[in-house]
């Protein structure tokens, strides 16, 4: 996590000092997308041998991601730079009855660092319409969560971690309206990754029982993070150019 | 600063929130999973386990160390733990934590009250049951009595001979605190009752005993209490069952027919089996009553035993066993089988020698009718001093006088064992084998000496009337007044303790017997070659000889009572004994012997070892 603080603050304190050049933007923003996420749903969902009679109650839905960036226009009508986005999403299986509980929790976090370019196809009543593409590597995280609770007698947990690395890229419209420097963007576009097999990193468990640890996961098996679907995108930013417009 | 001034304060300000918020958004916006899914599962009844005990209502009557534990009839259920309480005292036991055991010994003996908590691991299908967490806990009480003392002793009811064979029945104590009972059984042997080793256990509720061992005869049975804390013998009882009844039934001088009868415990047995003087080659018979016939020359002693082998092992019963013989046994009473033999006559009484070696220890006036011991007679008083030498016994045929001979001492008795006189003549001592000496009724005696051979003696006197007689002294003959004695077939007289010779019978220099008539002067005589004849001293002439056709006598016997002689002719096993008058010739009964030493004396025939056959 050192090393993402680490990015991030070179993006928030080393652009700013860049903005003395001609027509730098930054802004940060939030997308709501969805997920298609179909390795781990096959990987969250109990397998019929499964002891308990879980069910799946949580997923992969879609969620809101967040996003940084800047750029500065190369020529009048193209701009380009860099955009550090966050996206997180999970999933869970679940039992319970009076006796207690189970959960088998999976929750899944991508990093993404990819260079945002857009084109400005028409201007009219100080609105600005985009067409861009963003490309660039996503450093997912995802953690296994598997608890299991019979009170007063038992808690169990096992708890497993992996990381994988997909390669991104999201072509998509955009619009934009400026304000004394300040502008307001909105955008739609499609992420397609080319996923990487998730890498088990650690595993911790925590069982008084040796049933509790008869997992539905199959941990062997080629797990991958597809971040894939559309993305609904609003931000903010400020345009460091002459006059504190947006060109 | 080049920031503020680039942007303004106003500007500045609002782009420090912008980036704040991007960056809490960042590092605080992760999802989280969540949702849930309840599943109403009912709790399982716990009907189905029960206490393995009595009804609950019931008082529990502790006796033994006792077992508590919970059963399950129906559903799915396992006992983990199960700790008691018997008036706040823990019973647990952690190394064998789903069983309580209750040692009524740790406890006072009256009332008490249980209280039993079991745990049981249920699977309902619940998550707690599913990772084996899943509880059931019952706690019941019960009123417990403990008692150790013990019951009365156990009478027995009746014994009962059913579908042939035998059953004993107790009556059941009032009080039901014990164990097992312990069926103990004994035989009798003589008036002693033995155990025996096989003692059975049976359980409390049983009140019944079946005996499939059992053969018949003497039985006792005790039936004890075998409790925790106490044994109780019970009250013994016996009883007898005829087994198979065995008999020697005479069918003949020499045949004797061995008889059964079929076993009313017919079921306890799978056959008889018959055997002769304990050999293991035996005759196996039904166990149906039946008979065979013995033959028995007289002399022979025969054991026949019976057995009866179980159907249940091999187990075996000797329910008879018996010496089988022809004539009379003369086993006296008191001595047993350490002296039987046939008796001397001394006079008009009858007297057993009992001999340590070759020496007279014991004298026993007996009466061979009745095979009682009249009188014991011990003359250890009188062998003090024998060393090694040589001791013998002489009677004189009235039974007036008894001498004992023990080195150079002769010791001289009256016919009541009254000591008359002790005299010493060193010449006299007898021979080692002399222990049987030859005296006439005036104290005449013939005997074998260690210094002279075979003498004639006075004993009356001392007087030494002929040694180192070129004979021995038993195959010399001696008349019963003293007056004549014989040697070599050569008669002497004694007259004044002086011999004269008078005669020589013909062809008895190598007699085997030479017997005198008590009351004539008359020799019989049984010849080598097996005729038999007398010779009359007075006239000294040969009165007969003769050999009885087909017959050759062989060990010649004179009854000095009735007159009549006896002998024996043939090879084993076809010998045959013979009584015969001399006179007569005729023969007066023949039966089969096995070619012993035999004596006649008063109508019956004696055989050396102690069996009489009654003429």
């Amino acid at each position: 996590m050192k090393k993402y603080v680490f990015r991030i603050s070179i993006i928030f304190f080393g652009i700013p000092f860049a903005a003395h050049a001609q027509n730098l933007q930054m802004g940060g923003g939030a997308t709501f997308g969805t997920f298609k996420m179909q390795a781990l749903k096959d990987f969250l969902k109990p397998s019929s041998g499964f002891y308990l009679p879980a069910k799946v109650v949580d997923n992969f839905p879609s969620n809101i991601g967040y996003n940084i960036w800047a750029s500065m226009n190369v020529i009048p009508s193209f701009s380009t730079g860099l955009i550090v986005g966050l996206n997180s999403t999970g999933g869970r299986a679940a039992y319970s009855d009076y006796t207690g509980s189970y959960t088998n929790d999976i929750l899944v976090r991508g990093i993404s660092v990819a260079s945002t370019n857009r084109y400005q196809v028409y201007e009219t009543h100080h609105v600005k319409f985009f067409a861009g593409l963003d490309a660039g590597v996503i450093f997912n995280r995802m953690e296994v969560k598997t608890n299991i609770v019979a009170e007063p007698a038992f808690v169990g947990t096992l708890e497993r971690k992996a990381k994988s690395t997909n390669v991104m890229f999201s072509p998509g419209i955009s619009a934009s309206r400026s304000f004394h420097g300040f502008f307001v963007n909105a955008k739609v576009l499609y992420e397609f990754n080319s996923a990487g097999d998730l890498q088990w990193t650690n595993s911790v468990e925590i069982m008084n029982s040796t049933k509790a640890g008869e997992t539905v996961m199959n941990v062997n098996a080629p797990v991958t993070v597809r971040w894939d679907g559309i993305r609904l995108g609003l931000a903010v930013g400020y345009n460091f150019n002459r006059d504190g417009d947006e060109k | 600063m080049a920031i503020i001034n680039r942007f303004g304060p106003d500007r500045y300000s609002l782009f420090k929130i912008l980036a704040s918020v991007i960056a809490l958004l960042l590092f605080q916006g992760c999802y989280e999973p969540k949702g849930n899914f309840f599943v109403p599962v009912s709790k399982p009844p716990p009907e189905g386990i029960e206490v393995n005990l009595a009804d609950v209502d019931d008082i529990l009557y502790v006796y033994k160390p006792t077992s508590f534990s919970y059963a399950t009839k129906q559903g799915d259920y396992t006992l983990v733990k199960i700790e008691g309480l018997l008036d706040g005292t823990s019973l647990f036991d952690p190394d064998n934590p789903t069983k309580i055991v209750l040692d009524p010994k740790k406890f006072q003996e009256g009332n008490h009250v249980l209280k039993i908590e079991a745990t049981f691991l249920s699977y309902s299908g619940t998550l707690a049951s599913q990772i084996g967490q899943e509880y059931e806990t019952l706690s019941k009480e019960y009123n417990l009595v403990i008692d150790l003392t013990a019951p009365q002793p156990v009478k027995i009811k009746k014994f009962t001979v059913k579908d042939g064979t035998f059953y004993v029945t107790w009556e059941a104590p009032e009080k039901k605190n014990f164990t097992h009972y312990k069926v103990r059984r004994y035989s009798k042997y003589g008036d002693q009752w033995s155990e025996y080793q096989n003692t059975s256990l049976v359980n409390n509720d049983v009140l019944v005993f079946k005996d499939s061992l059992y053969f018949g005869s003497d039985i006792k049975y005790q039936i004890d209490l075998v409790g925790y804390t106490f044994d109780v013998a019970g009250i013994p009882s016996d009883t007898i069952v005829k087994p198979t009844i065995m008999t020697i039934k005479q069918t003949g001088d020499n045949t004797r027919e061995l008889t059964w009868t079929k076993s009313p415990l017919y079921s306890n047995i799978a056959n008889i089996l018959v055997t002769k003087d304990w050999s293991n080659i035996y005759t196996t018979y039904p166990n149906e009553a039946g008979a065979i016939s013995l033959q028995l020359p007289f002399g022979e002693t025969p054991t026949y035993s019976a057995y009866t082998t179980s159907p249940y092992g091999e187990q075996q019963g000797n329910f008879f066993s018996t010496m089988v013989y022809v004539g009379r046994r003369l086993e006296f009473k008191g001595l047993g089988e350490t002296l039987v033999k046939t008796p001397e006559w001394f006079g008009s009484q009858e007297i057993l020698i009992n001999f340590d070696r070759n020496t007279p220890k014991e004298v026993y006036f007996v009466n061979s009718q009745t095979l009682t011991i009249e009188r014991k007679i011990d003359l250890s008083g009188y062998l003090t001093n024998k060393g090694s030498g040589g001791t013998g016994y002489g009677t004189t045929p009235d039974g007036s006088k008894f001498y004992l001979f023990v080195n150079e001492n002769i010791y001289q008795f009256d016919k009541d064992f009254n000591l008359i006189k002790t005299i010493s003549i060193p010449e006299m001592t007898p021979s080692v084998f002399a222990y049987q000496i030859r005296v006439s009724n005036p104290g005449v005696a013939v005997l074998d000496t260690r210094l002279h051979g075979a003498v004639v003696v006075n004993l009356e006197t001392g007087e030494i009337i002929q040694n180192n007689i070129p004979d021995y002294a038993y195959n010399m003959g001696l008349s019963p007044d003293g007056k004549y004695y014989i040697q070599k077939g050569d008669v002497y007289a004694i007259t004044g303790n002086t011999p004269s010779y008078v005669a020589t019978i013909p062809d008895a220099a190598n007699a085997r017997v030479l017997s005198f008539k008590p009351n004539d002067p008359q020799v019989l005589i049984a010849y080598g070659d097996g005729t038999v004849g007398r010779y009359d001293l007075p006239s000294q002439s040969l009165v007969t000889r003769f050999d009885l056709p087909d017959y050759r006598v062989t060990n010649f016997s004179y009854d000095p009572i009735t007159g009549l002689c006896g002998g024996y002719h043939g090879t084993y096993p076809d010998i045959e004994y013979f009584v015969f008058d001399v006179d007569t010739k005729a023969i007066q009964r023949t039966f089969k012997v096995t070619g012993d030493y035999y004596q006649l004396y008063n109508n019956t025939v004696y055989a050396s070892n102690g069996l009489a056959f009654p003429l």
